[in-house]
């Protein structure tokens, strides 16, 4: 679905060098790297906001130079930066913006603006603006949408989200209506998380959503990409520093460090590509040097990340495990 | 299209906007408060009308910096969300350059305005209604915001959309801005002058029309040869605009 070919691109004081991965369809990707490795630049290479200098990036089979609109058409996307316009209301955000998609639809926003907390679920027709018939008790014979409706109900009776009562209040907007930048750093991500999702997008594309959002959200937001991959025609690529949950839902995982790519691939090659060799310091040492990558030794147990290989016999006296994310990204460090 | 760019337009128009504003181009702002300052020292060796000078110099020097503000507040690159969404070049070209033709048509109305509180005192002549008219439009067409950043700002919010930090305009923006900030001086100026001498009790009005026949001149031989000059750098600015990567001060 997104392939890259030996991308490269020079940026003011940085460069992404020789990049090359292909993510297929019914796949979450964790793209990981320490501050500065070149996540966001790399986004911005697939969204095509960025000219690779060298090397290409097809998304969907097609180029940006030739398809452009019809490839902004099919990806959803989160960013740090916030996307919307401060002054006006979330709908006026969501109306202004999802004209420009074949697929948007306001009944699918507002049912995740209810799902997120964020509006309603019930709420008087002069509250949910000009679409309200659109809300409540439409003939929905979208399945997509009836999984939506259903959710929001669920979650709303369950009160995991209660439906706080939105209602105008002292005069002031409330629910939809509410000014984009008067939201919390939190509800402005969840608010353009839910416009990414409102027009049915085939790829999802966020640029570390989840630092702002609760932990409550955070373990809404995984069940909610979950749905979004399980028919299997989906992609999303999620760049997080949050990387427990890579390590429960990612299938395939980019690993960028210095704007190199050090690992691209699915998550099983990667767990079986290396190990996290723990014991005393002197055990590790015996480990081979061009299997060893790093080592970080300290006084009580020792730990090494090396290249694993099928055959190869580690010492008894060690502990050999596959790593997760977040321990190699630390060892990887310390070369 | 056009119900968009309007929106967009007035939308800009929110104090931090014309706060962020100041604050990049203060010295640029300042100085050309300055001038008009100077222009306003006349006023202290005239003993007759002084009012009627505050408002006639005032209907002339505040649609000068609405026009200021408002090239300011709208730079030439769109909202980020907009390179993102499912539009190809030719339509985000078109947007760009229907929100530069609306800013322009904006500030020409309020400059009209100001020309009209002119007209009102000075009476109607028409070498002067239609350089002025000139002077006003050259100055709209030719101050995109990018001349007068701080070549560093590293101010940029969310709200605003400067580009500033991009090479290629390190390398023309000296000569561009220079060509601009002449054609201001000389516009504003010549403008003043008319006003000037329109109103001045000159009893020889043939030297009157001479000096108007020579500020006409000035217009025509060096004014809009500069103009025809810069519309290289109008181009540029909207094919820049046209892409992300190109505005983008975080690149």
């Amino acid at each position: 679905m997104i392939k890259a070919e030996s991308v490269s691109k020079k940026l003011d004081k940085f460069k992404l060098k020789d990049i090359s991965f292909e993510l297929p369809s019914g796949y979450i990707c964790g793209l990981v790297g320490r501050n500065g490795s070149g996540k966001t630049s790399l986004l911005h290479l697939i969204l095509g906001l960025y000219h690779a200098d060298s090397g290409r990036i097809s998304v969907f089979g097609m180029e940006y130079a030739d398809n452009e609109k019809m490839i902004h058409d099919r990806i959803g996307t989160v960013l740090v930066e916030e996307l919307f316009l401060p002054e006006l209301s979330i709908k006026e955000n969501a109306d202004y913006f999802g004209k420009f998609y074949s697929k948007y639809s306001w009944d699918r926003m507002r049912e995740y603006l209810v799902r997120f907390g964020l509006a309603d679920a019930e709420c008087a027709s002069e509250e949910c603006g000009e679409d309200a018939d659109g809300v409540h008790g439409k003939d929905n014979k979208n399945t997509e949408d009836t999984d939506v409706k259903r959710h929001a109900n669920e979650y709303n009776n369950n009160h995991l989200y209660p439906g706080k009562n939105y209602k105008k209040q002292n005069g002031k907007e409330s629910g939809e209506r509410r000014q984009f930048g008067k939201l919390s750093k939190g509800q402005r991500l969840k608010c353009q998380f839910a416009f990414a999702l409102s027009y049915s997008p085939d790829i999802l594309i966020l640029d570390e959503p989840t630092g702002n959002f609760d932990p409550d959200f955070r373990e809404h937001f995984l069940d909610i990409l979950k749905e979004f991959i399980a028919d299997g025609t989906r992609t999303v690529i999620l760049a997080t520093h949050l990387t427990d949950d890579l390590d429960r839902l990612a299938d395939y995982l980019i690993y960028l460090e210095d704007g190199e790519e050090v690992f691209a691939g699915d998550i099983e090659s990667f767990r079986n590509e290396y190990r996290v060799v723990s014991g005393e310091a002197y055990k590790l040492k015996l480990i081979p040097k061009e299997k060893l990558i790093s080592m970080d030794e300290k006084k009580y147990g020792s730990r090494a990340l090396v290249h694993h290989r099928k055959y190869y016999k580690y010492d008894p006296e060690v502990q050999v495990s596959a790593p997760a994310i977040e321990d190699f990204m630390y060892l990887y460090s310390k070369r | 299209m056009w119900q968009y760019v309007i929106r967009d337009y007035f939308r800009a128009y929110r104090w931090n906007n014309v706060k962020h504003a100041w604050k990049t181009t203060s010295r640029t702002s300042a100085s050309i408060l300055v001038v008009l300052m100077f222009i306003l020292v006349d006023f202290f060796w005239e003993e007759v009308n002084v009012v009627s000078r505050i408002i006639i110099y005032g209907a002339y020097g505040l649609p000068l910096v609405f026009s200021w503000y408002a090239t300011v507040i709208h730079p030439m690159a769109l909202p980020k969300m907009l390179y993102l969404c499912p539009m190809d070049k030719n339509e985000r070209r078109q947007y760009v350059v229907n929100s530069y033709i609306f800013k322009i048509a904006v500030s020409m109305i309020v400059s009209m305005s100001g020309l009209a509180v002119v007209i009102f005192n000075y009476g109607f002549d028409i070498l002067v209604f239609i350089t002025i008219i000139i002077n006003n439009l050259i100055i709209n067409l030719l101050i995109p915001t990018e001349i007068f950043m701080k070549e560093n700002a590293g101010d940029y919010t969310g709200d605003l959309w400067y580009f500033s930090n991009f090479d290629a305009y390190k390398e023309w923006n000296k000569e561009s801005a220079i060509k601009v900030a002449l054609v201001f001086v000389i516009t504003m100026f010549t403008n003043l002058i008319f006003i000037d001498i329109t109103d001045a009790d000159i009893a020889d009005r043939g030297s009157a029309t001479f000096v108007r026949v020579i500020l006409f001149l000035i217009m025509l031989s060096i004014e809009i040869p500069l103009v025809i000059s810069y519309r290289y750098f109008i181009k540029l600015h909207i094919r820049e605009a046209e892409e992300y990567e190109a505005v983008d001060i975080n690149k």
